[in-house]
């Protein structure tokens, strides 16, 4: 068989160009072992919770505590997610007509990650003022009339954090941008890894939560969709 | 599949036929291909409200397409609708019953023998409405090249009148073209992914129309369309003892 692709190969555009002969790993030795350098097991399982580890994958080193701390408080807030919105819709429909949880859980993650695209490019103009060094103010578009996010950042100035002052004016989606990126996420590719790892349980719970098959309870015309022909 | 792109296919070959090469890895006799246009043609329904589709124009609604399509093709894999299980189950049925009656049993006996244990029949059963509209349209294309007399359709309409007698349950189209596949040549392995390629158009239809459009009420339901039934609001132990 190889051989034959050789020949059909030798006349493809693709056939003398230099590939390697391997595949590059950045974050995991081939066993799995080890992140960013870091033993799973004998170390960062032992030290460091869940939110640390996540930032440690993403972000390839260890966070301070106050960093880390920052974003498990900003996931948690933004972990919750209504039926409502596109992704449970998605969910629930492709639940309740049998789907299995392999082809549900990458209708999730693809639905969390078009959530989150449309978010990061919502805050655009505020990944620019968050990257200049925040000592301008805020984009006007990131900002909520008569004040910020009063108990995401309530909750982490209690706890010791400081974080910059000029957040508070931010709204709900810039404050948690902000966080995130504050705690060392500084890239949008970053950012929505983390917001859909933190929402894909609670989506995937919902949906396991419905009925394979009962029709009844879904509600089939919501919404109403109009048959409008085109000209 | 050992045919040169350029020398053999391009401008020789139709889309249909690409498709049904690339999944059993021939090329389709001109009447085969007939076939195939006639179930993509009699089973299409863009219908936004169908399960799967909906799922497309969900996960089109901010604007990719192409994840519509994904999502929406990943939502084909369901137990209960479109052809990814239903029509591989459904040849094998057909398949067992050729079997069973191929050797000059009784037909009605053979059936029974095979069927009476058997609550569920795949390619019986029509929801919502007393038969399926898609049968007659696609028996009207097969009988222009005579195939409604082939093989596995012609024991398809058999069979389909021993269940309706016995169970009073009607055939739905997966039992129609799951016969039209398996007398072209599609066994009951191939069927689900043949299947799946010639609704692609459905698919396409409610992804890009769906990633154009947008539309606010697909991103987000109404507050109102909501009812939650979960657990009543709580405080945590750890919140209780501060």
């Amino acid at each position: 068989m190889s051989e034959r692709l050789d020949e059909v190969l030798g006349s493809c555009p693709l056939a003398g160009a230099p590939f390697s002969e391997q595949l590059s790993s950045h974050v995991c030795t081939e066993d799995g072992a080890r992140v960013h350098g870091y033993a799973l097991e004998g170390d960062l399982a032992q030290h460091y919770g869940m939110a640390e580890v996540l930032l440690l994958s993403l972000t390839g080193e260890l966070p301070a505590s106050q960093r880390a701390r920052a974003a498990e408080v900003a996931l948690i807030f933004s972990s919750g997610l209504s039926v409502a919105k596109a992704a449970g819709h998605a969910v629930i429909t492709a639940r309740v007509c049998g789907c299995d949880s392999a082809p549900l859980t990458g209708i999730a993650a693809l639905a969390l990650a078009e959530e989150a695209h449309a978010l990061l490019g919502r805050c655009a103009e505020l990944f620019v003022w968050l990257e200049a060094g925040e000592e301008l103010s805020p984009p006007e578009c990131s900002c909520r009339p008569g004040g910020g996010v009063a108990r995401l950042l309530g909750d982490l100035e209690a706890e010791g954090i400081d974080l910059p002052t000029s957040f508070m004016a931010l709204h709900d989606e810039a404050a948690l941008v902000a966080v995130l990126h504050w705690a060392g996420l500084t890239e949008p590719g970053q950012i929505s890894a983390a917001l859909v790892t933190s929402r894909l349980p609670n989506l995937l719970a919902e949906a396991e939560s419905h009925v394979p098959r009962d029709f009844l309870a879904y509600p089939m015309n919501l919404p109403r969709f109009e048959y409008e022909p085109r000209k | 599949m050992g045919r040169r792109v350029f020398a053999e296919l391009t401008g020789e070959t139709s889309m249909t036929s690409l498709l049904f090469l690339g999944i059993t890895g021939r090329l389709p006799e001109e009447d085969e291909v007939g076939v195939l246009d006639a179930i993509a043609s009699t089973w299409t329904v863009a219908d936004p409200r169908v399960w799967p589709l909906k799922v497309a124009r969900l996960l089109a609604s901010h604007g990719n397409a192409l994840s519509g399509l994904g999502g929406g093709f990943l939502a084909l894999s369901c137990r209960f609708i479109g052809p990814w299980r239903n029509l591989p189950a459904t040849s094998r049925l057909l398949v067992e019953v050729n079997e069973a009656t191929a050797h000059g049993e009784d037909f009605n006996e053979a059936v029974h023998a095979l069927l009476a244990a058997r609550r569920y029949l795949p390619g019986f059963g029509v929801p919502f409405r007393a038969e399926d509209e898609r049968l007659a349209p696609l028996r009207r294309c097969l009988e222009r090249t005579g195939r409604q007399a082939h093989h596995y359709f012609s024991l398809s309409e058999r069979l389909a009148s021993w269940v309706m007698e016995r169970r009073q349950l009607g055939p739905n189209a997966a039992l129609s073209v799951a016969a039209a596949l398996l007398d072209v040549g599609v066994g009951a392995a191939s069927q689900g992914a043949m299947g799946a390629a010639l609704m692609v158009h459905m698919f396409f239809a409610n992804a890009c129309e769906g990633a154009e459009q947008r539309a606010e009420v697909l991103k987000r339901l109404p507050k109102e369309t909501v009812r939650y039934i979960g657990k009543a609001p709580r405080l945590s132990p750890r919140a209780q003892s501060t």
